[in-house]
């Protein structure tokens, strides 16, 4: 049975999912005066009432109750699941692209304006209301320091990372690693605390616990179906845009039927598999204290080698699934969490990995790693272990199981329909009412946070939509 | 450290259940069926087994380390989510926002 919901309007855009790019694109819609509703699957939190603790955070904020796997279970993959998307979990780094990025990307999928000269002009504008800082030296913890002893031995650059932050009062004890489960103080610059009021203040009309099962491509417009606190729902608009990420966009897509007429569907799945590193100290570290992630490695040569270095720590419950072993030799290792420092490489993998649905509609998560993305993720530990080993580590646990947070590709972008999904002008190739703009049109996996060119992305995208209407 | 049956964590399994698709739920009831038969030698051969999956190839590998990613999740967000082993690993951690009108 379909329920209708009150439409007394006929809507131009629906755009479904509420992270960087879907708030971005719905801002930039509604203040151009385009009628908007937003729907997301997760549920509307804000600062005074996200989960006070990691077991709620870890199960209430993300799919799955806290994480999917790949069919082969060598890759875990965290994806949020409420208003704001990732960026009210994740830890706001904002990277702009390089050349090397762009120029992989215009070879393999023929789109003229991936270089960084003609993206600029979007980072720019992005990055005009968006606080981006850098955690001050003060306020390296001890975690940091480590990070950049080991690579000043070794002759490795660093740097401080970039965040979407502000007024974080690190002076007053604030500890970052809280804000891994939503900002309770909205220093984070999530979607949640910019581009989704902004854009309500243009009168967006938002909708939560609505999960998308399928989209309709009519002749004149497009028909969105899923499911609203039990009820089934249905939603009609001029255009629909798909801002769920890979797996969101990828099963909706499936579902409703397009992968004949779509033959690149589910493919060109990368996602930066990120290997931590956990080492002991004799002296107490305390990571989980203050900036738990400050720098970030910048030498030119990991770049080359599609390795990426940050310092970076993790919850308790998270670091117990990373530590190895169990029973009463994994809690003596516990007992020592504040001993520990952590640094984690992420790999620039191979984009062959294929989103599916198995036979009950499921999503199914095929992500082998190459030969060459062993290779990375294998020299990345190594330089890693070097770095804990001449910064005076007692002992190093590198961890064999990996995650994905960078979900890309799916429904990727190219000039060619038999190996692309969606086009140059952010539509879907043959139906010209779908639009999708986040990362799930990545051709490859850049080797750099994708969040900022997400962003960008999706607001060159926004004015290919509005010539459109 | 307390064990985990004297910690008293499964108090807080409907927390780590209640959002656990429910196909997920049903196969992890399953597992906990079948592993409530083993005996602990089994049991403990099992898990020896289950920290070398990450290392094993294929087909053999691949239901070994799915089953591993899911009873670690289970036990681990059950144990160190639970506030008095928190306690013990000195795991405190807060925000400030006095400055917003509100306790820290």
């Amino acid at each position: 049975m379909i329920f209708l919901q009150n439409q007394t309007t006929r809507l131009d855009f629906i755009i479904i999912g509420s992270g960087v790019s879907g708030s971005r694109i719905a801002y930039e819609l509604a203040r151009s005066g385009a009628r908007c509703l937003l729907l997301e699957a997760g549920k509307a939190y804000q600062d005074s009432t996200f989960p006070k603790n990691e077991l709620d955070s870890s199960s209430q904020l993300f799919w799955g109750g806290g994480i999917e796997v790949s069919q082969d279970g060598t890759l875990g993959f965290l994806r949020a699941k409420c208003l704001g998307g990732t960026s009210v979990v994740n830890q706001a780094l904002l990277n702009r692209f390089d050349e090397l990025a762009f120029q992989d990307w215009k070879s393999r999928s023929g789109i003229a304006y991936f270089s960084t000269k003609e993206m600029a002009p979007f980072y720019d504008e992005i990055e005009k209301n968006l606080s981006v800082n850098s955690i001050a030296e003060e306020h390296f913890n001890l975690n940091s320091q480590i990070f950049i002893v080991g690579f000043n031995k070794l002759g490795y650059q660093w740097e401080p990372l970039h965040r979407a932050q502000k007024d974080c009062k690190l002076e007053k004890g604030t500890d970052c690693i809280v804000c891994l489960g939503g900002c309770p103080r909205n220093s984070k610059q999530s979607a949640l605390v910019t581009t989704i009021p902004w854009a309500k203040s243009k009168g967006l009309e938002i909708k939560t616990e609505v999960e998308v099962h399928s989209v309709i491509h009519e002749k004149d417009f497009v028909r969105v179906l899923g499911y609203g606190k039990g009820s089934k729902i249905e939603f009609i608009a001029k255009k629909v845009v798909l801002a769920s990420g890979t797996f969101g966009n990828t099963t909706i897509l499936l579902r409703s039927g397009y992968q004949e007429k779509l033959p690149a569907l589910g493919s060109a799945f990368s996602c930066h598999p990120q290997y931590m590193t956990y080492a002991l100290f004799e002296d107490r570290i305390n990571s989980h204290k203050g900036a738990f992630q400050a720098v970030e490695g910048s030498d030119a040569y990991f770049r080359e080698q599609g390795l990426k270095f940050e310092n970076v720590f993790a919850p308790p419950i998270a670091t117990a699934m990373l530590l190895p072993g169990f029973g009463q030799s994994h809690q003596k290792l516990m007992k020592k969490y504040g001993y520990f420092a952590s640094i984690e490489v992420a790999i620039r993998d191979e984009p062959v990995g294929k989103i599916k649905l198995n036979s009950n509609g499921k999503i199914q998560i095929q992500k082998p790693l190459t030969d060459l993305d062993k290779k990375k993720a294998k020299q990345g530990l190594e330089i890693v272990k070097d770095v804990f080993e001449e910064s005076g580590a007692k002992e190093v646990f590198p961890c064999m199981q990996g995650f994905g947070l960078h979900l890309m590709g799916g429904c990727p972008m190219g000039s060619n329909p038999t190996t692309s999904v969606v086009g140059s002008d952010f539509k879907v190739h043959g139906y010209p009412h779908m639009y999708v703009a986040d990362s799930s049109i990545f051709p490859t996996a850049p080797g750099i946070n994708p969040s900022f060119t997400i962003m960008a992305l999706s607001l060159k995208a926004s004015q290919e939509m509005l010539k459109a209407l | 450290m307390l064990s985990f049956s004297r910690s008293q964590c499964t108090s807080e399994l409907s927390r780590v259940l209640e959002y656990l698709p429910a196909s997920d739920f049903k196969s992890l009831q399953l597992l906990l069926i079948l592993l409530s038969f083993l005996p602990k030698i089994i049991l403990l051969g099992l898990a020896k087994l289950l920290e070398w999956s990450p290392r094993l190839p294929g087909l053999f590998g691949s239901p070994l380390r799915l089953i591993r990613i899911g009873l670690r999740g289970l036990i681990f967000s059950l144990y160190y989510g639970h506030r008095p082993v928190l306690d013990v690993i000195d795991y405190r951690v807060s925000v400030y926002t006095e400055d917003l009108g509100k306790k820290s």
